[in-house]
């Protein structure tokens, strides 16, 4: 084979079945979806005290609280931070299908996303738990108020 | 407005770092370069803004970053431009398809792979408001970088500047360079980062950056020979150097008017300079200390502070990382590597090629940089590819060592070619 044919063979095979690949790539992910967001600043209205919840309280201590909370987000990995006084507690968990669920030793973070528009969620609902408290559970809603880049 | 005083002790802690981190990386075999990356990234938010964030933000005003922004600008104009002047023609002579076809491959082959593994990085780390075609097409491109200006600096600092070998690689690198940022001005408005509106359009960017390299190569190294016969006959004069970096600067401006990155046109300027080497070698004396020693630092600390590694935790995401680590360099070394060895050259040249183009570094910070303003990719994926351009960047020199003895370098450099 000539020098000039052998090269032109070799720039079609290294370069051409490559940008087939990454054609196909595209095609087939197509249809993927990322995570939600929920990376941000977010006002959490809980409709009882979780302080005594934790205390496995709970009739008597309804009133409602407001906690301003921080989500952190590594595609389904998610941390939030907050929920108690005086020093925050870190959640650790994840989100799958619109539905979080973090958790530390004693509490449980369960929510769905609500509402969002194309950048993410921005109204959650959902509920808190305690292992030790099987019949007390906190209700909230969480409000997104900030984006964190 | 900054105060002066406040600029010139961002340079000086910048120095200070930079000379330290990088004597110790010589000490570890490592070429200084890679020192200066690490350094760049410790002044940053990775450690100096986490440990002591109040110093961190006295020393490194965001007005600051403006100005040693412009200085490292120009320090990486007049590096690329001593590269371009430091090219041998000999040696590149009838390698020229072999280092296009290397230099392609080892660019769509780890883009392809790039694209496949956003198919699994996509549902666990893209962003919601990013589309598959978007981020996958970031994710091609970032792990198919090769970092022109860090690959030349290794080269010369391991000796294999002259070598046929690192001239195939810097030729090679040089032509990625090129495919590179005209691909990435082709790609960055597919992924929604705008173009500047008051900029040339990609029609008219990517014919408009040809014509002027043939230009220059052409009509420009004829109208530039008369610098060789004046060195000749006066020596490099005061007038003569601000000449030719006239000619630098001016080139890299057409470049970046035309929507290619300055460093192109800087290069290309050298490429036209007269072959002289005696002019080469007072050009080193004259500007290549300054520039490496003063203003390439700023480049790399200014990357640093852009930078934050601590972002990343978790097993999990660490697991990622190496898939991306993964990827990056099996896409490079085999595209470098294969498409070496079909056009002839023999394993270890191959192997040390594949290698070489592997060294990402800077460029890949400045991408990367873009994608995480753009909203492209997560602080975490951010993170982890910085890590995958240090760590590509720290595995060259021990490879290529393996590979490349020093003296083999030696012989290799002095036999003809």
């Amino acid at each position: 084979m000539r020098p000039g044919l052998r090269w032109l063979v070799l720039y079609f095979v290294m370069t051409a079945i490559p940008v087939g690949i990454g054609v196909s790539a595209l095609h087939f992910g197509r249809d993927l979806t990322a995570p939600v967001s929920l990376r941000g600043q977010w006002t959490v209205r809980t409709e009882s005290t979780i302080a005594a919840a934790r205390r496995c309280l709970p009739a008597r201590a309804r009133g409602e609280e407001t906690y301003g909370v921080e989500i952190s987000q590594a595609g389904r990995e998610v941390a939030v931070v907050g929920l108690t006084r005086p020093s925050p507690t870190t959640f650790r968990g994840h989100v799958h299908d619109g539905t979080l669920v973090a958790r530390t030793e004693s509490m449980i973070v369960r929510a769905r996303v609500d509402r969002q528009d194309d950048r993410g969620a921005t109204r959650m609902v959902g509920t808190i738990r305690f292992p030790r408290c099987p019949l007390v559970e906190v209700p909230f809603q969480a409000h997104r108020e900030q984006r964190l880049t | 407005m900054v105060e002066l005083a406040t600029l010139l002790l961002a340079i000086a802690v910048i120095l200070i770092t930079t000379r330290a981190v990088s004597s110790l990386f010589r000490r570890l075999n490592q070429p200084p370069v890679i020192g200066e990356m690490v350094a760049g990234i410790m002044l940053g938010p990775s450690l100096l803004g986490w440990v002591a964030p109040d110093i961190s933000s006295a020393l490194f005003p965001t007005q600051s970053q403006a100005l040693l922004e412009g200085l490292s600008a120009l320090g990486l104009v007049l590096f690329m431009f001593l590269v371009g002047m430091e090219h041998d023609p000999v040696l590149m002579r009838g390698r020229g398809p072999t280092a296009v076809l290397i230099s392609h491959a080892s660019m769509t082959i780890p883009f392809a792979l790039g694209m496949v593994l956003a198919l699994f990085l996509y549902p666990r780390l893209g962003e919601q408001h990013v589309s598959f075609t978007q981020f996958a097409l970031f994710i091609g491109t970032s792990v198919s970088i090769t970092a022109f200006p860090v690959l030349a600096r290794m080269l010369v600092d391991s000796g294999l500047a002259r070598t046929p070998v690192g001239v195939l690689a810097l030729t090679a690198a040089a032509v990625n360079d090129v495919t590179g940022w005209l691909a990435l001005a082709a790609v960055l408005p597919m992924m929604g980062v705008g173009r500047d509106p008051h900029g040339l359009p990609l029609w008219l960017s990517i014919p408009g950056t040809v014509l002027f390299a043939l230009l220059m190569l052409t009509v420009g190294r004829r109208l530039l020979a008369h610098i060789g016969t004046r060195f000749r006959s006066r020596g490099l004069t005061m007038g003569l150097l601000a000449t030719m970096l006239l000619v630098a600067i001016l080139c890299a401006w057409t470049t970046e008017q035309l929507g290619v990155h300055p460093l192109f046109g800087a290069f290309v300027a050298g490429l036209a300079m007269p072959r002289d080497p005696a002019l080469a070698d007072a050009m080193r004396l004259r500007v290549l200390d300054v520039t490496i020693v003063l203003l390439l630092p700023l480049f790399f600390a200014l990357s640093g502070l852009r930078t934050r590694v601590g972002l990343i935790s978790g097993a999990q995401m660490w697991l990622y990382f190496a898939l991306v680590l993964g990827v990056a360099i099996a896409g490079k070394f085999s595209g470098a590597a294969l498409s070496a060895r079909a056009t002839g050259l023999p394993w270890r040249e191959a192997a040390s090629l594949g290698v070489l183009v592997n060294t990402r570094g800077l460029i890949e910070l400045v991408v990367l940089n873009v994608g995480l303003e753009a909203g492209i990719i997560s602080p975490t994926l951010f993170t982890m590819l910085v890590l995958m351009a240090i760590v590509t960047t720290l595995m060259t020199m021990p490879l290529l060592s393996l590979l490349y003895p020093r003296g083999a370098a030696g012989r290799e450099a002095a036999a003809p070619p």
